[in-house]
């Protein structure tokens, strides 16, 4: 936990000026590409809240962690270039919204799962 | 009901995939893992940013013992010394004998040997494992100056490591540019000029001919063509080796690798091999290729898992191994890199006498041609794009700095996309060649 707390404060955040700092007009989410991913756990390490993004890019699943404050860290990291900004999943695998309609925020396009 | 006894050696992602498999589709069966190194499954390619510092090594660990213990696998720290196919038992160095249904040898591939004089002395390093990682950083920090061999990913890699560590790096490369049997010479500048900005010295057209040691430890290096550098740490990576010696002397069909079915069945009922340490057939080359990438080991790990299954259910083998065009990325010296499917220009290929094959690289990648291809090429500063064209099909890309155009690439190459129609402008030379390929992507996309 305090290794946690500690990472929190001195996790080095995207660089200023970077465009992968803020997500762009439109993408939500980060997302992973599986094949890309060998596992080496630096998204994981940078991550100031400690969500577990390896196992999203395992997957190739979009990081849907509702902890996630979509500060960009994973994506700036990454070294091989597999987390990446991308539209939101909002619907699970069992094809039910992960959030209402209503709650959305007018950046994120909702977008089926199936997408290659 | 009969529990199964599946056994793998070998705890890297080849083995780990097969277990993760078996489990699924066998809930009863006995899954064990012999692993020669002390520790649970870990990101090998991982080790080269824990050589950067930009990972602690418990992070690396990717599946901890929670995940040993959820999937019910027994881990076993040990080494396998001897196979008895007939009487299906594996001997461990302790004298161990386990009894198997199923074998999986996921054994990997390990650096080979340097062959210079002096290779025993303290302070040559190899980059396979996370203990090597360890000595690099150690050396790394210690020495004053470091010399690196070879010309694949791994030396890059290790030189990068040494000079982060803090030791003036030289690369010594055989030819006149960086890794000339895969890049071209634009893109071989392209990563010189990273390496020459990280501090690093390349000195080209260089051979090690002896390490010089001094009671027992690395003191310099002599090379070929009679200069000697003064080091205190001598990395090597000019190839490897799949770790072929349990079944060596077995009668089990091998080339440089054990040669396996798309199946993943070796030439002995029972006995089934993934990973690096497979030689398998590849659609391209129409011949049996070594590859030693992440990707393709996940793969073949899994299909080895299923054909297991099925062996010991008496079924007939149903899932298939399709090997992918050869793909690998990485990150060296801060510039992003893909390669992808067939991109070798084949002219290097005097240069390179050995026929090691580096880590994270594949035979594909360099095997000549046989008919026609073309490539077009498109840069812009550190970014670089090259595909390889033949018969109208896309056949190869390598993709350095700007990396969005390395998943449609991919796909296409993949999927061998007739893409004659868009010949003429993408070997147009206006420089709209990014653009054209990803107006390719798009019309092939959407007719999906």
């Amino acid at each position: 936990m305090l290794a946690r707390l500690f990472n929190f404060f001195s996790a080095k955040g995207p660089k200023p000026g970077s465009d992968r700092a803020t997500p762009p007009p439109g993408m939500g989410q980060v997302t992973a590409d599986a094949s890309r991913c060998m596992q080496c756990g630096i998204c994981v390490y940078n991550c100031p809240v400690g969500i577990e993004v390896r196992e999203y890019s395992r997957r190739g699943e979009n990081v849907t962690d509702s902890r996630c404050i979509s500060c960009g860290a994973c994506v700036e990291k990454c070294p091989r270039g597999t987390l990446k900004w991308g539209p939101a999943v909002l619907v699970r695998p069992d094809d039910m919204l992960e959030i209402a309609p209503h709650e959305l925020p007018h950046t994120l396009r909702l977008q089926s799962r199936k997408m290659p | 009901m009969t529990v199964y006894h599946y056994l793998i050696i070998g705890n890297g992602a080849a083995g780990l995939s097969a277990a993760e498999i078996i489990r699924q589709r066998d809930q009863a069966g006995r899954i064990t893992i012999i692993t020669n190194e002390p520790y649970y499954h870990y990101s090998r390619p991982g080790i080269a940013y824990y050589v950067l510092d930009q990972i602690p090594e418990r992070q690396l660990i990717s599946r901890g013992h929670a995940f040993y213990r959820d999937h019910r696998l027994e881990l076993l720290f040990g080494k396998a010394v001897e196979i008895d196919l007939e009487a299906r038992l594996v001997r461990l160095d302790s004298g161990q004998p386990i009894a198997y249904d199923a074998l999986l040898l996921a054994t990997g591939a390990s650096a080979v040997q340097p062959p210079f004089p002096g290779a025993d002395l303290d302070g040559v390093l190899t980059f396979d494992t996370l203990d090597d990682a360890k000595r690099v950083i150690r050396a790394g920090r210690r020495a004053k100056a470091a010399v690196v061999v070879g010309g694949g990913i791994t030396a890059m890699e290790l030189a990068e490591g040494l000079n982060h560590q803090g030791a003036q790096t030289h690369l010594l490369q055989r030819g006149e540019r960086i890794w000339p049997r895969l890049f071209d010479e634009q893109e071989s500048a392209i990563v010189a000029r990273q390496i020459v900005h990280e501090g690093i010295h390349i000195h080209y057209r260089e051979e090690l001919a002896e390490i010089l040691g001094k009671r027992g430890r690395v003191a310099g290096v002599r090379l070929e063509s009679g200069r000697t550098i003064k080091c205190q740490a001598v990395g090597i990576a000019i190839g490897v080796r799949p770790n072929l010696d349990l079944v060596r002397d077995l009668p089990v069909r091998q080339d440089k690798g054990i040669l396996v079915d798309q199946f993943m069945r070796s030439s002995q009922p029972g006995l089934f091999a993934a990973g690096d340490v497979a030689q398998v057939y590849d659609r391209w080359t129409g011949q049996h290729n070594l590859d030693v990438l992440w990707p393709s080991a996940i793969n073949e790990g899994r299909a080895a898992g299923n054909s297991m299954v099925d062996l010991v259910r008496g079924q007939e083998p149903a899932y298939r191994y399709q090997k992918e065009s050869p793909f690998n990325c990485a990150l060296l010296f801060g510039l992003h890199l893909t390669v992808i499917g067939r991109v070798g220009n084949g002219s290097g290929a005097d240069v390179e006498q050995l026929a090691y094959l580096s880590r994270g690289s594949s035979h594909v990648w360099t095997s000549p041609f046989t008919s026609n291809y073309r490539s077009a090429w498109d840069k812009q500063g550190f970014n670089s794009l090259r595909i390889v064209m033949s018969g109208g099909r896309l056949v190869g890309a390598v993709l350095m700095g700007n990396q969005e155009l390395a998943d449609p690439l991919r796909r296409l190459i993949e999927a061998e996309v007739d893409l004659s129609g868009y010949e003429p402008s993408l070997f147009s030379d206006d420089g709209q060649l990014p653009q054209v390929l990803l107006r390719a992507w798009r019309d092939w996309h959407q007719r999906w």
